[in-house]
């Protein structure tokens, strides 16, 4: 049991870890690509923003793919 | 409305929603810690900041899911519902804040990670009375969380409101996890049958309200059936019915509709407002607009489009007022289509 939940939470930390360093370079390059609203919208949005980012990066990697 | 996010749009309702939650907060954690001081006085202070967190968000979850029931029940709840989003995450920071101090509470002091030992120090799942409840909050707490870190507008946009109401739906799957949390986790320690009783009054207040405002809604579904029908047009009621700069609904063929009456006329829109699908015949006609009464969108009654700079649209229906009756063609126009209104008929 424990084995499998640390196997599980591993994966779960590289997917975060991933998406951290998705978001801070998706913020910076790719987020007003994606969603024009987004200009001039300020830090604090950004901040408000940046847990779902990295909760859903993949979507937003597709999604600035395309673009 | 879809032009530049800002953080939080503030205003002055919001503003006055936020002091009175935060007050409220404070409020029942005071009422709480002292309540414990008094009746345990051994307390140590992190059971304490763990129990006031832990009512304070379960009391807030409860206000949270009455509101749109209860709104659907009378519309003088419907202020409560314009900033639910914040009374949202209030409550899941002060569910974190239990989480989090539960966790180092119970779980950071041995040598196994400390949210692995969360699913592995107690493993009797089978059981009742030993059932390791710490996994159900902690499942509830990442629904939460993913709750809140998508309720702001850019979610809506990027997610597709269909999505994003899917998701926030989750609301009810955290709350019975949480239920049973509670049920299996500290009221097996606790013997006053007074807990009980007001777990199970929350649980039967919450879903008899939910299932009393669908009755209404069922009703007023059912009632829309077997109207009379010329020529496409359905005849729906008297003007007099309408209250000015308001709207009366009707689900026909499948299409659900407000019809509003303002300034000596008649427009009719689809009733679901493109933010978060909140119910526009239940809001009224502010500065010339039908205004949503969940977050304050607006269209115009003539186009169902948001006005400049906005971007949003609906679809529109026809009308007509014939011998002080209203009637709508069910057959919906374009989104953003111009139906002339119907004008009142002047005696």
């Amino acid at each position: 049991m424990e084995e499998i939940i640390s196997t599980i939470l591993f994966i779960v930390l590289i997917y975060v870890v991933l998406g951290i360093l998705f978001s801070l370079i998706f913020i910076w390059k790719g987020l007003e690509k994606v969603d024009h609203g987004v200009e001039d919208s300020g830090k604090l949005f950004k901040f408000l923003i940046f847990p779902g980012l990295v909760t859903f990066w993949p979507m937003f990697l597709v999604k600035w793919r395309k673009s | 409305m879809s032009v530049n996010y800002t953080s939080v749009l503030w205003n002055k309702q919001k503003k006055g929603y936020d002091k009175i939650l935060w007050l409220g907060i404070l409020l029942m954690i005071v009422c709480f810690v002292a309540f414990q001081l008094i009746f345990h006085p051994e307390i140590t202070a992190e059971t304490l900041v763990i129990r006031a967190t832990a009512i304070t968000a379960f009391v807030l979850l409860h206000i949270i899911l009455s509101i749109g029931p209860l709104s659907r029940l009378n519309t003088k709840f419907l202020p409560l519902l314009y900033n639910r989003r914040h009374l949202g995450v209030s409550m899941f920071f002060i569910a974190l804040i239990h989480g989090a101090f539960s966790i180092i509470q119970f779980h950071a002091l041995g040598d196994v990670n400390p949210i692995v030992s969360v699913f592995t120090s107690n493993q009797h799942y089978q059981a009742i009375s030993a059932f390791p409840f710490q996994t159900l909050g902690f499942f509830a707490l990442i629904i939460l969380f993913v709750m809140a870190a998508t309720s702001h507008d850019f979610w809506l946009n990027n997610l597709s409101p269909r999505i994003w109401k899917t998701l926030h739906m989750g609301v009810y799957v955290a709350y019975g996890l949480l239920v049973l949390h509670v049920a299996l986790g500290s009221l097996q320690y606790e013997s006053h049958p007074a807990y009980w009783i007001l777990l199970i009054a929350g649980f039967v207040t919450i879903t008899g309200l939910h299932i009393i405002a669908g009755f209404k809604e069922n009703k007023r579904l059912s009632a829309d059936t077997g109207l009379p029908v010329d020529d496409a047009f359905v005849e729906v009621c008297a003007v007099s019915e309408i209250p000015d700069d308001c709207a009366k609904t009707v689900f026909i063929d499948g299409e659900n509709i407000a019809i509003f009456k303002y300034d000596g006329k008649v427009s009719a829109v689809h009733n679901v407002c493109k933010h978060q699908m909140g119910p526009l015949g239940e809001g009224k006609i502010v500065d010339g607009c039908i205004t949503c009464p969940w977050h304050g969108y607006q269209y115009l009654p003539e186009n169902g489009q948001a006005p400049a700079p906005f971007t949003e649209k609906l679809k529109t229906f026809e009308v007509k007022v014939l011998e002080g009756k209203v009637w709508v063609n069910p057959n919906p126009k374009e989104e953003g289509t111009f139906v002339e209104p119907a004008k009142l008929e002047t005696k």
